[in-house]
């Protein structure tokens, strides 16, 4: 069996919240909580520690299954596949709202005639390559990758600080507390992803330490995440922020230092692509993996290519536009679908297994 | 579907697995033989129909000894064989010695061991007692005595041929360190490794591999260092290969390694002695070749690429500022043409303006998009270096002065490419020969055409897309089941002292991880250089 270290699987983690937060920045683009939506960070990832407990309690029950696996032990075969179903739409889904929004940004900012389907293709094969070599590869990949990231980020951040415009941040709950939470369920569905680390919970190797790891995983992305909307909002001011559809994007864009460097957006633009990379090849891998088990296939990899293409096509019909897309995202609707997978499923899950008094074999006995 | 149509090529090119058949796989024949009869005339005969008519096979006619004297024959090669050590090691000793020995040296069944034992001044004798271990070793440049009534032979081991003497070597030159190589013959290359290590532990394993050559391989290891798992999957792909013959390491390379249609060479290779010594020492598995200057090292990781000899022979400041020289032109070489295409045609906007404007200046009047002018650059110079390294010294430099001088300045003149273009493509051919591995960097050489299509159709996307599956390939290659990015990825931070940075030989405590060395230890903690008390 193939096993990732712990280390590797937060730096999935890191990608997959890197790739669907770091341009768009979800706390600061609604003008909601103005001056103190960085505050809504720490809200939310507080929010999402409960589901990060859960599925790592899940998950340690069953420590050698993965979900479908338990699945239909605790829920019978029937309902324990619609589960597995789900769960593949889920992150299909998901997988192709992020191959779109990055399509979008691509054609309107950097590659105005080049087809859609032309960059979904690409983007999609690349991840159906690596969800066929498997966890491992991704997992080897982010090791790589995902440093590199931090750094030039903290770089970007760097040259940021030297007009670090207090100001800006003033009053931090202008308006009290209420526009504070409500702004933090736009970011409550992305930093609820934590719940992936309790799905690849059985491909790792040092089960007894990742309790440790996870949970200052998600609170130093909490951390890094409140830094980056701080200094967004400090260099942008609130009310423009706002406005800006990728903040993260310019935030980047805005650095001259010494007249020669210059262009730290293809760095961010960089980091961004390897980003959605690895976060769709982990979602391919899993729907592509679920899926595999639901059909009782013996290996996965004959599935990656059709999971691809249901991909692509899914990210084209799910929004013709950002405005479609905008309406997708909007916490009305999004926050109901992602907890649904997050936190009640999980949950429900968790409760039937108590219940009926089910365990999984224990991984050292 | 890859996948289908690598199994469908297979299916072609391998209709039948031969298993094991007789003398085709690594180790000595042991197939069907057949005895010597005794009858000299009878076994000469055999011998000449088999070899059939060799104008450089010779038969010396003897007759031994002085009432009784038997019949015999010396058989050999002209020209593989020491003819000063046949003349003087056993001829005199034959004809001359025999008829004087104080002793009789018995009867017909017990001549030759007699002989063997009393009358021989060469070291290397043994018996043969069939056809076919007869012709084989006379083949392999021995000489073989055979007498009447006696069914054993004699193999003397007398091999002299012509052969190129130990001298530096052409590729892997160094500042400092040691200037010997090794040659086509193996004897001589086993020998430069036991003189560098002279440890018991050090295995030379000898396997015979190719139906038709015959070529002597030796697996060479240090035992209890070397993974034994990594030395039985060795053995194991040897003895698979069956092929009529192997003329150069390069033929195992590719009959052995992991990962068959990979342009990433997964198996290291030297000419250098030394560095092979190291690689032992580190717990690497080393295969050399009869007849190949060229020895291969298992297993091998990426970072390779950045890792010269002199790296260890000079301090290790300029050793770890070298590795970072390297490792940022190794992306050079790969992705500057490539960025320079998706910049200058896509994204403008990303480049500062003072050097906008002189790219754009020079740009003027090309009658090419970027990538065509990259693309014309970058084949005039693959062109330009094929061509000047299969030519006499002489006239390849005339070649470099005529592609620099003719084809950079002229063409810039004319219009036809620009500048900065020149500029571009001359310094990525530069930082492809960065690396102190020249096998390294051909699928740099090979991948930076698609991404430079990549670069010109869709811009910086195109580049990390490319990027990005050169790196999925890469993480999922393994060199005899090591990683192929370890110790990068997965991360070891044990072994990326020599990685990263080259850190000094007292620092330098274990040996590297990623060989799954048996003993980790190679220094004493606390061993290292400490100054004298004042």
């Amino acid at each position: 069996m193939v096993k990732i270290s712990n280390w590797q699987a937060v730096l999935i983690y890191f990608a997959v919240q890197g790739a669907s937060q770091a341009l768009t920045l979800p706390p600061v683009a609604s003008s909601l909580a103005q001056e103190g939506s960085w505050l809504s960070v720490p809200v939310a990832t507080c929010a999402s520690l409960p589901i990060l407990g859960v599925v790592l309690i899940l998950a340690r029950r069953f420590p050698e299954e993965d979900l479908l696996q338990y699945g239909e032990r605790v829920l019978g075969h029937f309902l324990g596949k619609v589960l597995g179903l789900a769960y593949v739409f889920y992150f299909l889904e998901i997988a192709a709202l992020e191959v779109r929004r990055f399509n979008i940004f691509l054609t309107t900012d950097l590659l105005p005639q080049t087809p859609p389907v032309v960059i979904l293709v690409l983007l999609v094969s690349l991840s159906a390559s690596a969800a066929r070599n498997g966890v491992e590869v991704i997992g080897r990949l982010a090791e790589l990758f995902v440093p590199f990231g931090f750094l030039f980020m903290f770089m970007i951040f760097a040259v940021h600080l030297s007009h670090f415009r207090a100001e800006n941040l003033r009053p931090w709950l202008g308006a009290g507390w209420g526009p504070v939470l409500a702004n933090s369920l736009t970011t409550l569905p992305w930093l609820g992803q934590v719940f992936l680390l309790g799905i690849i919970y059985p491909v790792i190797r040092d089960q007894e330490r990742s309790g440790r790891h996870f949970l200052l995983a998600s609170i130093s992305w909490g951390a890094f995440l409140s830094l980056f909307c701080m200094i967004t909002i400090s260099t942008f001011g609130a009310p423009l922020t706002a406005r800006l559809t990728f903040p993260g994007y310019s935030l980047a864009e805005r650095v001259r230092v010494g007249g020669f460097l210059e262009g730290m957006d293809v760095l961010l633009f960089v980091i961004w692509v390897t980003g959605v990379f690895l976060e769709i090849s982990l979602f391919h891998l899993l729907a592509a993996q679920t899926l595999a088990r639901l059909l009782h296939l013996r290996d996965y990899q004959r599935l990656v290519l059709p999971v691809g293409v249901l991909m692509v096509v899914l990210a084209q019909i799910m929004a013709e536009n950002v405005a479609q897309l905008q309406a997708f995202l909007r916490p009305a609707v999004f926050v109901p679908f992602t907890l649904t997978f997050q936190l009640l499923f999980p949950l429900g899950l968790l409760l039937a297994a108590w219940l009926r008094g089910l365990k999984g074999a224990d991984r050292r006995g | 579907m890859l996948d289908r149509l690598k199994r469908a090529l297979h299916r072609i090119y391998r209709p039948t697995q031969h298993r094991e058949s007789p003398g085709q796989g690594g180790q000595p024949s042991n197939g069907p033989k057949t005895p010597l009869t005794g009858d000299l005339a009878q076994d000469k005969e055999w011998l000449k129909a088999t070899l059939g008519a060799s104008f450089d096979f010779q038969c010396r006619e003897l007759e031994i000894g002085q009432k009784p004297s038997w019949r015999a024959a010396l058989l050999y090669f002209d020209g593989l064989v020491d003819k000063e050590l046949i003349d003087l090691g056993f001829l005199r000793s034959l004809l001359q010695e025999i008829p004087l020995a104080a002793r009789p040296v018995g009867d017909r069944q017990g001549l030759l061991p007699q002989i063997k034992v009393r009358f021989l001044n060469v070291a290397d004798v043994r018996e043969a007692e069939s056809y076919e271990e007869l012709v084989d070793d006379v083949l392999a440049g021995n000489a073989a005595l055979l007498a009447d009534g006696c069914k054993k032979a004699l193999i003397l081991g007398v091999p002299g041929w012509e052969h190129r003497q130990v001298s530096e070597p052409a590729d892997e030159s160094v500042i400092r360190g040691p200037r010997d190589g090794f040659v086509e013959t193996l004897r001589v290359n086993t020998a430069l490794i036991r003189r560098r290590i002279k440890d018991p532990a050090l295995r030379l394993e000898g396997y015979k591999i190719g139906r038709r050559t015959k070529t002597e391989v030796v697996v060479t290891y240090l035992q209890g260092i070397a993974d034994d798992k990594i030395v039985e999957e060795v053995r194991r792909r040897l003895l698979r290969i069956d092929i009529d013959g192997i003329l150069e390491s390069g033929y195992l390379e590719e009959l052995i390694e992991d990962a068959p249609y990979s342009p990433f060479a997964q198996m290291g290779n030297t000419e250098r002695p030394d560095r092979l010594s190291a690689c032992l020492l580190e717990g690497k598995v080393g295969i050399l070749v009869d007849g190949s200057p060229i020895a291969l090292k298992i297993p091998i990781t990426f970072t390779e690429t950045f890792q010269a000899s002199d790296d260890y022979y000079e301090r290790f400041w300029l050793a770890t500022f070298l590795r970072w020289i390297r490792f940022i032109n190794f992306l050079v070489a790969l992705l500057l043409p490539s960025f320079y295409i998706a910049l200058t045609t896509y994204h403008q906007e990303l480049i500062p303006s003072p050097l906008l404007i002189s790219i754009a200046a020079a740009r003027e009047g090309i009658p090419f998009p970027a990538v065509l002018e990259a693309f014309l650059m970058e084949t005039t110079l693959e062109v330009m270096r094929e061509a000047g390294l299969r030519l006499p010294k002489p006239i390849g430099n005339a070649i470099s002065i005529v592609g620099a001088l003719v084809l950079g300045q002229v063409a810039v003149a004319t219009g036809l490419v620009s500048a900065t273009m020149v500029v571009v493509v001359g310094y990525t051919a530069i930082a492809t020969f960065i690396s102190p591995r020249y096998s390294f960097m051909i699928p740099i050489r090979l991948l930076r055409f698609p991404m430079m299509i990549l670069a010109g159709t869709l811009g910086l996307f195109g580049v990390m897309v490319g990027f990005l599956a050169v790196h999925i390939h890469l993480m999922s290659l393994r060199s005899f089941g090591v990683p192929y990015m370890m110790p990068l990825a997965p991360m070891n931070w044990n072994d990326l002292k020599d990685i990263l940075i080259r850190a000094p030989w007292w620092a330098l405590r274990t040996r590297p991880v990623l060989n799954r060395v048996q003993e980790l230890r190679r220094q004493r903690a606390g061993a290292g250089p400490k100054p004298e008390a004042q």
